[in-house]
C-alpha cells in the first residue's frame, strides 16, 4: 500500500498538516491535523510499504510494545482508507 | 475528516489562528498583487490606473512574491489570500499561483470573475484553489455599468461562478453595498442561494485611506452611519436561514448574542488591542510592497521586500502590541453587535486606533434597533 494523491505534508506551529494539492484538491479541499507519529506513518507511505513493515518501523523509532504499534498503525490506516487516501 | 469541499472546519482554522498568534508565527497572509483592475468601481480604495500606478511605484515581479512566499511559508504561513485590484489581470498570475500553490499553502483567491473563462477555469481546476472569493457588485449589468464602468459585467462574473462551481471549485460570494447598488442586495442573496452558495456582505465601507484618488473618493458612495446600519440588518433578514435568523434575533432581543460578523476573511478576539488576529497571527503586503497588519491599515508599516521578512514582521507584530481600542468600547453594551476593530478605528480616527468612532456606533445602534423591530414583527406578539 501506498498514499494515492497528492498531497503535502508541514509542519506548522508545533503541529504537522497534510494538505491536498493538484487535482486532489478538487475531491478534498480541506486539511489533515496529524501528530508526530502520524507524520512519521505518512512518510512511510510515501512509498509502496506492507502494515507489517510499517509497524516494525513504528517498533523501530519509538519505544512502544507491539501491540500498541499494531494498534496505532491500525487506526491510522482506517483513518486514510476512509479518506480515500490510500492505494492498496 | 469528513471535508469534502468544505474548505476549513472554523473550529480548525480557530485552532490554528490562536496558537500562532500565542506564539507570532504568520500564519495567515495576504498578497496584494496589483491595483490594476479591468473595471473601475466608484468605491474602490485600491484601484489604479497603470499611469497612477506608476507614478507611485512598480509591481513586485512573480519571482519576488514566490520567493516572499517560500520564506513566508518556511516561518509558518498556511492561509494566503491572492487580492488586488483584479489578480487575473497579470500575465504572469498562473505562475505566481503554480509556486505558491507547490509550498502546501491553502490559497484563496478574491476576484471579481470577469476574467475567468473555460480556459481559466480547466486550469485552476489541476491544482485548485481552497477558495475563490467572487465579488459581486450588483445584480445586472445596469449595475455593473453604472457602479463600475463594465457593460457586461454581471453576466461574465454569473458565467464564471457557474463555470467554477460545474468543475467543483469552492466558491464564496461577497458582496459590498453603497448607495449605487443597495438596490442589488436581493438579487445578489437570490444569486447565491439559487446557487448553494454561501454569501457575505460588507455593509460598512471603509473612509479612503489608501484612496488612489487622495483620499477623496466618491463622497455620494458612502452610506451614512443610519443606511449603514438599515443596510446591515437588512442583509442578515434576507442572507439568514430561517432558524439561524430566528437564533438571532432572540439572542439580539435578549442582549446576549455574539457578533455574526460576515467578513469571514477577519479572525476576530475578544481583546482590547486590535480586535482580531491582525499583526498577530497574520499580514498583509501591498502592491508596492508595504507589510501591514491589514489591508485596510497604513500603519504600522514595513518593507519585506527591502529588509527580509523577518525583520518586516517583527516590526508589524511589535508595533500592532502598541495598539488600543477605545475606552468607551470596553464598557460599551452594544460591543457584542459591533464591528468595532483597530483597522476600522484608526480609519475612523484619521490615524488614531483609540479615538471612538462615532460612525460606527450610529451603524450598530441602528442595526440593532432595525433587528428589534424585525424581532417584535416575527416574534414580538
Ligand atoms: S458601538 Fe461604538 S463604543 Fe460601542 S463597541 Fe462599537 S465602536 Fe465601540
Amino acid at each position: 500500500m501506498k498514499i494515492d494523491k497528492q498531497y503535502i505534508l508541514r509542519q506548522i506551529a508545533g503541529d504537522y498538516v497534510i494538505i491536498p494539492a493538484g487535482k486532489t484538491t478538487l475531491e478534498f479541499n480541506g486539511m489533515i491535523t496529524v501528530n508526530e507519529q502520524g507524520a512519521f506513518l505518512w512518510k512511510q507511505l510515501g512509498a509502496e510499504i506492507t502494515e507489517e513493515k510499517l509497524v516494525d518501523a513504528v517498533l523501530e523509532e519509538y519505544e512502544i510494545d507491539r501491540q500498541t504499534a499494531q494498534a496505532d498503525v491500525a487506526e491510522f490506516l482506517a483513518i486514510l482508507r476512509h479518506c480515500k487516501m490510500l492505494n492498496e | 475528516m469528513e471535508a469534502a469541499n468544505i474548505p476549513m472546519q472554523p473550529q480548525v482554522r480557530k485552532y490554528f489562528y490562536q496558537k500562532a498568534a500565542s506564539n507570532l508565527t504568520p500564519i495567515s497572509g495576504t498578497f496584494e498583487l496589483t491595483p490594476r483592475c479591468n473595471m473601475n468601481c466608484r468605491m474602490c480604495y485600491i484601484r489604479m490606473s497603470e499611469s497612477e500606478m506608476c507614478a507611485r511605484g512598480r509591481e513586485y515581479t512573480a519571482a519576488e512574491w514566490i520567493d516572499l512566499g517560500r520564506t513566508c511559508a518556511e516561518r509558518g504561513m498556511l492561509f494566503l489570500l491572492l487580492t488586488g485590484g483584479e489578480p487575473f489581470l497579470r500575465k504572469d498570475f498562473r505562475e505566481i499561483y503554480t509556486e505558491l500553490k507547490k509550498l502546501g499553502l491553502m490559497i484563496s483567491i478574491n476576484t471579481n470573475a470577469t476574467l475567468i473563462d473555460e480556459k481559466t477555469v480547466q486550469w485552476l481546476s489541476e491544482d485548485a484553489p481552497t477558495k475563490v472569493n467572487v465579488t459581486l457588485y450588483g445584480g445586472s449589468n445596469e449595475t455593473y455599468q453604472r457602479l463600475c464602468g463594465h457593460p457586461f459585467g454581471f453576466d461574465a462574473a454569473a458565467r464564471a461562478v457557474d463555470l467554477m462551481k460545474e468543475a467543483g471549485i469552492f466558491v464564496n460570494i461577497n458582496s459590498s453595498y453603497t448607495r449605487y447598488n443597495v438596490d442589488d442586495m436581493e438579487s445578489i442573496v437570490a444569486f447565491g442561494k439559487s446557487r448553494g452558495l454561501q454569501v457575505n456582505a460588507a455593509t460598512y465601507m471603509f473612509p479612503p485611506v489608501r484612496s488612489a484618488r487622495e483620499g477623496v473618493a466618491d463622497a455620494l458612495v458612502r452610506f451614512t452611519p443610519e443606511e449603514s446600519g438599515i443596510a446591515r440588518a437588512r442583509f442578515e433578514l434576507l442572507n439568514m436561514e430561517p432558524e439561524m435568523l430566528e437564533q438571532r434575533l432572540r439572542a439580539l432581543h435578549s442582549g446576549c448574542a455574539d457578533a455574526e460578523l460576515s467578513d469571514e476573511d477577519c479572525e476576530r478576539t475578544p481583546d482590547e488591542k486590535m480586535g482580531c488576529m491582525a499583526g498577530r497571527a497574520s499580514f498583509w503586503v501591498t502592491w508596492d510592497g508595504r507589510m501591514t497588519p491589514c489591508g485596510m491599515m497604513n500603519q504600522p508599516v514595513s518593507r519585506p521586500f527591502e529588509t527580509g521578512f523577518a525583520e518586516a514582521w517583527h516590526t508589524i507584530t511589535t508595533e500592532t502590541n502598541k495598539l488600543l481600542l477605545p475606552v468607551a468600547c470596553g464598557s460599551c453594551k452594544m460591543r457584542s453587535s459591533c464591528m468595532v476593530c483597530g483597522a476600522l478605528c484608526a480609519a475612523e480616527g484619521d490615524g488614531c486606533s483609540h479615538k471612538k468612532p462615532e460612525y460606527l456606533c450610529g451603524q450598530t445602534r441602528v442595526y440593532l434597533a432595525e433587528m428589534e423591530k424585525a424581532y417584535q414583527r416575527l416574534y414580538g406578539g
